[in-house]
Protein backbone atom coordinates (compact mmCIF):
# COMPACT_ATOMS: atom_id res chain seq x y z
CA UNK A 1 0.00 0.00 0.00
CA UNK A 2 1.14 3.67 -1.37
CA UNK A 3 2.38 5.44 1.76
CA UNK A 4 1.33 8.94 0.05
CA UNK A 5 -0.08 9.70 -3.30
CA UNK A 6 1.86 11.55 -5.98
CA UNK A 7 -0.56 14.75 -5.57
CA UNK A 8 1.07 14.58 -2.11
CA UNK A 9 4.42 14.53 -3.35
CA UNK A 10 3.83 16.86 -6.32
CA UNK A 11 2.29 19.55 -3.90
CA UNK A 12 5.28 19.30 -1.50
CA UNK A 13 7.67 19.69 -4.51
CA UNK A 14 5.62 22.94 -5.79
CA UNK A 15 5.93 24.42 -2.45
CA UNK A 16 9.24 24.33 -2.42
CA UNK A 17 10.66 20.72 -0.79
CA UNK A 18 12.64 19.73 -3.77
CA UNK A 19 13.93 17.02 -2.29
CA UNK A 20 10.61 15.13 -2.45
CA UNK A 21 11.01 14.39 -6.21
CA UNK A 22 13.31 11.96 -5.38
CA UNK A 23 10.17 9.80 -4.41
CA UNK A 24 8.81 10.11 -7.55
CA UNK A 25 12.08 9.25 -9.26
CA UNK A 26 12.11 6.11 -7.20
CA UNK A 27 8.39 5.38 -8.14
CA UNK A 28 9.11 6.03 -12.09
CA UNK A 29 13.04 5.55 -12.77
CA UNK A 30 12.57 1.96 -13.25
CA UNK A 31 9.37 1.44 -15.51
CA UNK A 32 10.78 5.16 -17.41
CA UNK A 33 14.31 3.63 -18.19
CA UNK A 34 12.94 0.41 -19.33
CA UNK A 35 10.76 2.04 -21.94
CA UNK A 36 13.61 4.36 -23.02
CA UNK A 37 15.86 1.73 -22.96
CA UNK A 38 13.86 -0.54 -25.58
CA UNK A 39 12.62 1.90 -27.84
CA UNK A 40 16.48 4.10 -28.08
CA UNK A 41 18.25 0.39 -27.97
CA UNK A 42 21.15 2.32 -26.60
CA UNK A 43 22.09 2.09 -22.70
CA UNK A 44 24.22 5.33 -22.70
CA UNK A 45 21.23 7.50 -24.37
CA UNK A 46 18.68 5.73 -22.38
CA UNK A 47 20.46 6.76 -19.41
CA UNK A 48 20.95 10.23 -20.63
CA UNK A 49 17.52 10.53 -22.16
CA UNK A 50 15.87 9.09 -18.50
CA UNK A 51 17.35 11.89 -16.85
CA UNK A 52 16.40 14.43 -19.63
CA UNK A 53 12.42 13.12 -18.74
CA UNK A 54 12.67 13.75 -15.11
CA UNK A 55 14.34 17.23 -14.98
CA UNK A 56 12.09 18.02 -17.46
CA UNK A 57 9.21 16.80 -15.74
CA UNK A 58 10.45 18.90 -12.71
CA UNK A 59 10.82 21.63 -14.65
CA UNK A 60 7.36 21.66 -15.74
CA UNK A 61 5.79 20.34 -12.82
CA UNK A 62 3.63 23.23 -12.41
CA UNK A 63 2.01 22.68 -15.68
CA UNK A 64 1.06 19.50 -14.31
CA UNK A 65 -2.71 20.10 -13.92
CA UNK A 66 -4.00 16.57 -13.04
CA UNK A 67 -6.12 15.42 -16.13
CA UNK A 68 -4.35 12.36 -16.08
CA UNK A 69 -2.42 10.38 -13.78
CA UNK A 70 1.25 11.25 -12.91
CA UNK A 71 2.42 7.80 -14.41
CA UNK A 72 0.73 8.72 -17.38
CA UNK A 73 2.22 12.01 -17.40
CA UNK A 74 5.68 11.46 -17.47
CA UNK A 75 5.30 8.24 -19.60
CA UNK A 76 4.12 11.35 -22.20
CA UNK A 77 6.75 12.73 -21.89
CA UNK A 78 9.37 9.99 -21.92
CA UNK A 79 7.45 8.78 -25.16
CA UNK A 80 8.46 11.89 -26.86
CA UNK A 81 11.46 12.29 -25.61
CA UNK A 82 12.63 8.63 -26.81
CA UNK A 83 10.86 9.33 -29.54
CA UNK A 84 12.27 12.10 -30.82
CA UNK A 85 15.80 11.12 -30.30
CA UNK A 86 14.97 8.19 -32.30
CA UNK A 87 14.40 10.66 -35.40
CA UNK A 88 16.91 12.41 -34.61
CA UNK A 89 19.25 9.71 -35.13
CA UNK A 90 17.49 8.18 -38.29
CA UNK A 91 17.47 4.37 -37.96
CA UNK A 92 16.69 2.10 -40.85
CA UNK A 93 13.57 -0.11 -40.34
CA UNK A 94 12.26 -2.98 -42.23
CA UNK A 95 9.46 -2.14 -44.82
CA UNK A 96 6.32 -4.50 -44.68
CA UNK A 97 4.39 -4.12 -47.29
CA UNK A 98 0.14 -3.68 -46.19
CA UNK A 99 -0.86 -6.49 -48.51
CA UNK A 100 1.93 -8.75 -46.24
CA UNK A 101 -0.43 -7.48 -43.40
CA UNK A 102 -3.17 -8.30 -44.47
CA UNK A 103 -2.40 -11.98 -45.28
CA UNK A 104 -2.30 -12.67 -41.65
CA UNK A 105 -4.84 -13.80 -39.39
CA UNK A 106 -4.90 -13.03 -35.62
CA UNK A 107 -5.39 -16.57 -34.97
CA UNK A 108 -1.66 -17.60 -36.94
CA UNK A 109 0.05 -14.33 -35.08
CA UNK A 110 -1.55 -15.70 -31.28
CA UNK A 111 -0.09 -19.33 -32.19
CA UNK A 112 3.13 -18.01 -33.09
CA UNK A 113 3.20 -15.29 -30.36
CA UNK A 114 2.19 -17.92 -27.64
CA UNK A 115 5.12 -20.69 -28.54
CA UNK A 116 8.14 -17.95 -27.86
CA UNK A 117 9.14 -19.56 -24.82
CA UNK A 118 12.80 -19.98 -24.16
CA UNK A 119 15.80 -17.61 -24.51
CA UNK A 120 16.44 -17.55 -28.29
CA UNK A 121 13.05 -16.82 -28.99
CA UNK A 122 12.67 -13.94 -26.39
CA UNK A 123 16.16 -12.84 -28.58
CA UNK A 124 14.75 -13.09 -31.76
CA UNK A 125 11.26 -10.94 -30.05
CA UNK A 126 13.80 -8.86 -29.17
CA UNK A 127 15.70 -8.71 -32.73
CA UNK A 128 11.83 -8.14 -34.45
CA UNK A 129 10.61 -5.55 -31.78
CA UNK A 130 14.26 -3.68 -33.05
CA UNK A 131 13.29 -4.14 -36.67
CA UNK A 132 10.18 -2.28 -36.23
CA UNK A 133 10.09 1.80 -36.15
CA UNK A 134 10.44 3.81 -32.86
CA UNK A 135 6.75 4.75 -32.29
CA UNK A 136 5.36 1.15 -33.18
CA UNK A 137 7.78 -0.52 -30.38
CA UNK A 138 7.28 2.19 -28.50
CA UNK A 139 3.14 1.76 -28.06
CA UNK A 140 3.83 -1.74 -28.37
CA UNK A 141 5.77 -1.39 -25.17
CA UNK A 142 3.50 0.90 -23.23
CA UNK A 143 0.30 -2.07 -23.82
CA UNK A 144 2.23 -5.36 -23.03
CA UNK A 145 5.25 -4.10 -21.63
CA UNK A 146 4.04 -1.78 -18.90
CA UNK A 147 0.64 -2.68 -19.12
CA UNK A 148 -1.27 0.45 -19.74
CA UNK A 149 -4.81 0.59 -20.97
CA UNK A 150 -5.76 1.68 -24.88
CA UNK A 151 -7.14 5.04 -23.44
CA UNK A 152 -3.66 5.57 -21.59
CA UNK A 153 -1.26 5.13 -24.43
CA UNK A 154 -4.16 7.33 -26.67
CA UNK A 155 -3.13 9.84 -24.34
CA UNK A 156 0.81 9.19 -23.78
CA UNK A 157 1.38 9.05 -27.91
CA UNK A 158 -1.21 11.84 -28.98
CA UNK A 159 -3.42 9.41 -30.56
CA UNK A 160 -7.14 8.39 -30.66
CA UNK A 161 -7.65 5.22 -28.91
CA UNK A 162 -9.06 3.54 -32.38
CA UNK A 163 -5.93 4.82 -33.93
CA UNK A 164 -4.01 2.94 -30.92
CA UNK A 165 -5.87 -0.21 -31.58
CA UNK A 166 -4.96 -0.09 -35.56
CA UNK A 167 -1.23 0.24 -35.14
CA UNK A 168 -1.28 -2.31 -32.02
CA UNK A 169 -2.91 -4.90 -34.25
CA UNK A 170 -0.53 -3.81 -37.03
CA UNK A 171 2.73 -4.27 -35.06
CA UNK A 172 1.52 -7.47 -33.79
CA UNK A 173 0.94 -8.73 -37.38
CA UNK A 174 4.34 -7.50 -38.23
CA UNK A 175 6.18 -9.12 -35.19
CA UNK A 176 4.56 -12.38 -36.60
CA UNK A 177 6.13 -12.06 -39.94
CA UNK A 178 9.52 -11.21 -38.99
CA UNK A 179 9.64 -14.05 -36.36
CA UNK A 180 8.17 -16.53 -39.38
CA UNK A 181 10.98 -14.82 -41.35
CA UNK A 182 13.74 -15.68 -38.38
CA UNK A 183 12.67 -18.90 -38.14
CA UNK A 184 12.56 -19.85 -41.76
CA UNK B 1 -9.41 -20.22 -30.35
CA UNK B 2 -7.82 -17.69 -27.86
CA UNK B 3 -9.63 -14.66 -26.43
CA UNK B 4 -8.76 -11.15 -26.56
CA UNK B 5 -7.38 -11.05 -22.86
CA UNK B 6 -5.62 -14.58 -23.57
CA UNK B 7 -3.85 -12.91 -26.38
CA UNK B 8 -3.10 -10.12 -24.01
CA UNK B 9 -1.99 -12.57 -21.34
CA UNK B 10 0.39 -14.03 -23.47
CA UNK B 11 1.64 -10.90 -24.79
CA UNK B 12 2.38 -9.24 -21.58
CA UNK B 13 4.06 -12.79 -20.49
CA UNK B 14 6.20 -11.98 -23.26
CA UNK B 15 7.10 -8.87 -23.32
CA UNK B 16 7.98 -9.16 -19.10
CA UNK B 17 10.85 -11.73 -20.12
CA UNK B 18 12.65 -9.16 -22.42
CA UNK B 19 15.53 -7.30 -20.86
CA UNK B 20 14.33 -4.88 -19.53
CA UNK B 21 17.80 -2.77 -18.53
CA UNK B 22 19.03 -2.04 -15.22
CA UNK B 23 19.17 1.84 -13.91
CA UNK B 24 23.20 2.96 -13.17
CA UNK B 25 23.58 3.12 -9.22
CA UNK B 26 24.37 6.71 -9.71
CA UNK B 27 21.32 7.83 -11.84
CA UNK B 28 19.50 8.81 -8.41
CA UNK B 29 21.91 11.27 -7.42
CA UNK B 30 22.65 12.42 -10.86
CA UNK B 31 19.19 13.57 -11.51
CA UNK B 32 18.33 14.96 -8.30
CA UNK B 33 21.49 17.13 -8.81
CA UNK B 34 20.36 18.23 -11.97
CA UNK B 35 16.48 18.81 -10.15
CA UNK B 36 18.39 20.68 -7.04
CA UNK B 37 20.23 22.78 -9.73
CA UNK B 38 17.42 23.11 -11.64
CA UNK B 39 15.45 24.40 -8.42
CA UNK B 40 18.29 26.55 -7.41
CA UNK B 41 18.10 28.41 -11.18
CA UNK B 42 14.43 28.66 -11.06
CA UNK B 43 14.45 30.38 -7.36
CA UNK B 44 17.30 32.78 -8.85
CA UNK B 45 14.94 33.52 -11.90
CA UNK B 46 12.20 34.09 -9.34
CA UNK B 47 14.23 36.57 -7.59
CA UNK B 48 15.29 38.52 -10.40
CA UNK B 49 12.17 39.10 -11.91
CA UNK B 50 10.65 40.28 -8.44
CA UNK B 51 13.85 42.64 -8.53
CA UNK B 52 13.15 43.83 -11.51
CA UNK B 53 9.21 44.04 -10.96
CA UNK B 54 10.23 46.36 -7.70
CA UNK B 55 12.80 48.56 -10.15
CA UNK B 56 9.95 49.09 -12.64
CA UNK B 57 7.20 49.78 -9.89
CA UNK B 58 9.54 52.05 -7.91
CA UNK B 59 10.82 53.85 -11.24
CA UNK B 60 7.01 54.38 -12.37
CA UNK B 61 6.41 56.00 -9.11
CA UNK B 62 9.41 57.97 -9.29
CA UNK B 63 8.25 59.05 -12.71
CA UNK B 64 4.49 59.76 -11.74
CA UNK B 65 6.50 61.79 -8.66
CA UNK B 66 8.55 64.18 -10.85
CA UNK B 67 5.47 64.42 -13.41
CA UNK B 68 3.41 65.90 -10.72
CA UNK B 69 6.15 68.13 -9.30
CA UNK B 70 7.29 69.59 -12.75
CA UNK B 71 3.51 69.59 -14.25
CA UNK B 72 1.07 70.05 -11.40
CA UNK B 73 0.57 72.31 -8.92
CA UNK B 74 -2.76 71.30 -7.25
CA UNK B 75 -1.15 67.61 -6.93
CA UNK B 76 1.11 68.41 -4.60
CA UNK B 77 0.55 70.47 -1.22
CA UNK B 78 2.85 73.68 -0.79
CA UNK B 79 4.82 73.91 2.48
CA UNK B 80 5.49 77.42 3.51
CA UNK B 81 8.64 78.19 6.18
CA UNK B 82 8.89 81.27 7.49
CA UNK B 83 11.87 83.69 6.68
CA UNK B 84 14.28 83.95 9.86
CA UNK B 85 17.64 85.28 9.86
CA UNK B 86 20.09 82.93 8.99
CA UNK B 87 22.47 83.94 12.45
CA UNK B 88 19.65 82.80 14.79
CA UNK B 89 19.79 79.18 12.88
CA UNK B 90 24.00 78.74 13.47
CA UNK B 91 23.48 79.65 16.65
CA UNK B 92 20.79 77.05 17.71
CA UNK B 93 23.15 74.38 15.82
CA UNK B 94 25.72 75.79 17.86
CA UNK B 95 24.26 75.33 21.24
CA UNK B 96 22.98 72.00 20.39
CA UNK B 97 25.99 70.89 19.49
CA UNK B 98 28.03 71.91 22.47
CA UNK B 99 25.13 70.71 24.77
CA UNK B 100 25.30 67.07 23.63
CA UNK B 101 29.36 67.15 23.30
CA UNK B 102 28.97 68.42 27.15
CA UNK B 103 26.30 65.78 27.67
CA UNK B 104 29.11 62.95 26.14
CA UNK B 105 31.88 63.96 28.32
CA UNK B 106 29.73 64.08 31.10
CA UNK B 107 28.27 60.85 30.54
CA UNK B 108 31.68 59.05 29.58
CA UNK B 109 33.71 60.47 32.72
CA UNK B 110 30.44 58.61 34.86
CA UNK B 111 30.82 55.60 32.98
CA UNK B 112 34.49 55.50 33.34
CA UNK B 113 34.22 55.90 36.98
CA UNK B 114 31.06 53.40 37.57
CA UNK B 115 33.11 50.80 35.76
CA UNK B 116 36.38 51.26 37.84
CA UNK B 117 34.76 51.32 40.76
CA UNK B 118 32.82 47.96 40.12
CA UNK B 119 36.50 46.18 38.93
CA UNK B 120 37.81 47.53 42.35
CA UNK B 121 34.73 45.44 44.80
Amino acid sequence: MELYTDTYYIQRVLSGDTACFACLLDKYSTQVFSLIFRVVRNREDAEELSQDVFVKAFRSLQAFKGDCSFSTWIYRIAYNTAVSHTRKIRYEFLAIEDNQLSNVSEEEVSEMLGQVQNDEQIERLERALDAIPADERAIVLLFYMQEKSVDEVSVITGLTPSNVKTKLHRTRKKLFLLLKEMED
Amino acid sequence: MNTTSNKKEIMEGLFKQLDKGSLPPAFRTNVMNQVFAEAERAGKKKERIGLAAVSAASLLLIGLAVFAFIYTDTLLPKITIPEQPLTVFYLFITILVAILLLADYKFRVFFKRKYQKSETE
